[in-house]
């Protein structure tokens, strides 16, 4: 596949817009064209990036967009772009995919940073995404869908969950307040230095100093919890292969949602159950696990696919389980990154 | 007397305290809150929670304020409760 830098950023660009049919306004649908310059954005955040070779001005569907430029991008030239009256053309070798221009009257423009806006250069930006799976996915309580990045490091949580990750990084002291964002606009950020500056409203990201690539995240109002008090602090810690678990997990997964913990000298073991009509499955499992001697052995039942969440944020392969009682939250710890999971009623 | 209606809060508002049952989880949390309030200060007469089993979201009714409570609005109790955290 021949995909020049252009189309690969327009790409990129267009996974910022909603697509169609979800709950945006029309407006929030669109890829929008402006000279050298394209940027998608939401109501919670976007990006724009400055093209090298393309100049159009136009908006389109996001996802007509983005169906024709993968078909395209296959050909053995460069992709080409034209806008007519009635449509943006794109090209390559013989194909063409002309797609209808989008009425934009009401669309707001691209939200540009106070050129009097101190910009910082950090690093480890794209470790949010470490603890980003903990967010709440109810719209409702827009507060805890977003990370915060505080003094601490980055922290998340919902009503079941909870994940924190210690940054060398002092997010607060560097942005002047604490931020909260919704953390789907950081996805695909990359490692390595990028420059950051905030106001009131919005934290913006650049992927290069001369921010001709960034993106805008907008802040949701700091009213997270203290996240502390929720850390257990007296739950033994045994050593566990992140590995091994998952393993056993993902064999205990392909018939049940939920699996009960059980652990014993060194041993982990799992049971989970599962029925159909006909059939009830049981699966038995176990690992093995460097435990303290006071390591609980009662029951611990638990969402499968929230442990291997938390187990997502692990860098490393050997983690500290903190299990206590069956009512008690479940701890995940390596370093500086900790998440807690609720468990169940069996 | 001092009478506050409702406060709802929420994941992280207050430290998780599972509970074999929900009615014990609450009984808990009840306790909790209590012990916060006279630790600010004021002198509860009652108060009711209702929360789910992990005590991570719920509703606090009918707190009952010895005195006249009128120093305290209604944000203020919340922050005593929920204190945020400083930085």
């Amino acid at each position: 596949m021949k995909m020049t830098p252009d189309v690969e950023l327009i790409l990129k660009v267009a996974g910022f817009a909603s697509p169609t049919g979800e709950r945006y306004g029309s407006h929030w649908e669109g890829v929008h064209f402006r000279g050298t310059a394209v940027y998608a954005q939401t109501e919670h955040g976007g990006m724009l990036a400055t093209l090298e070779d393309v100049k159009v001005t136009c908006s389109v569907s996001r996802d007509l967009l983005v169906k024709a430029l993968r078909a395209l991008s296959k050909g053995e030239h460069a992709v080409t772009f034209k806008v007519n009256k009635q449509a943006l053309v794109i090209t390559c070798d013989a194909s063409t995919a002309e797609l209808p221009l989008m009425d934009t009257s009401s669309a707001p423009a691209f939200y540009a940073p106070d050129p009097k806006l101190k910009w910082h250069v950090v690093e480890g930006l794209d470790a949010i995404a470490r603890v980003a799976w903990a967010v709440s996915l109810d719209q409702t309580r827009p507060h805890l869908c977003t990370v915060r990045l505080c003094d601490d490091g980055f922290e998340a949580v919902d009503g079941t969950v909870m994940s924190r990750l210690e940054t060398d990084t002092k997010w607060a002291t560097v942005l002047g307040r604490r931020v909260q964002v919704y953390p789907e606009f950081m996805t695909g950020l990359g490692s390595g230095r990028r420059w950051i500056a905030c106001d009131e409203k919005h934290l913006f990201v650049s992927e290069d100093e001369a921010g001709t690539r960034y993106r805008v995240l907008k802040c949701a109002p700091d009213s997270m919890p203290d996240l502390s008090q929720l850390i257990p602090q007296r739950t033994p810690l045994a050593k566990v292969s992140r590995e091994a678990l998952l393993a056993a997990l993902k064999r205990v997964k392909s018939s049940a949602r939920y699996v009960t913990l059980r652990a014993s000298h060194n041993r982990l073991a799992f049971e989970s159950e599962a029925a159909d009509a006909h059939t009830l499955f049981a699966i038995h499992d176990s690992i093995e696990i460097e435990s303290p001697k006071n390591y609980p052995s009662a029951p611990i039942n638990l969402d499968i696919g929230k442990l291997v969440a938390a187990l997502g944020g692990l860098v490393d392969d050997e983690f500290q389980l903190g299990l206590d009682t069956g009512i008690t939250p479940v701890v995940v710890r390596a370093g500086s990154y900790i998440a807690i999971v609720m468990p169940r009623r069996a | 007397m001092k009478q506050i209606a409702h406060l709802r809060f929420t994941a992280g508002e207050l430290p998780w305290k599972p509970a074999p049952t929900r009615i014990q989880a609450q009984e808990a949390g009840a306790a909790l809150i209590w012990e916060r309030l006279e630790k600010a200060g004021w002198s509860v007469v009652a108060l009711s929670v209702h929360a789910n089993e992990y005590m991570s979201e719920g509703e606090i009714w009918d707190v009952v304020l010895r005195g006249d409570g009128d120093a305290m609005a209604f944000s203020e109790l919340r922050n005593y409760l929920f204190p945020m955290p400083k930085g």
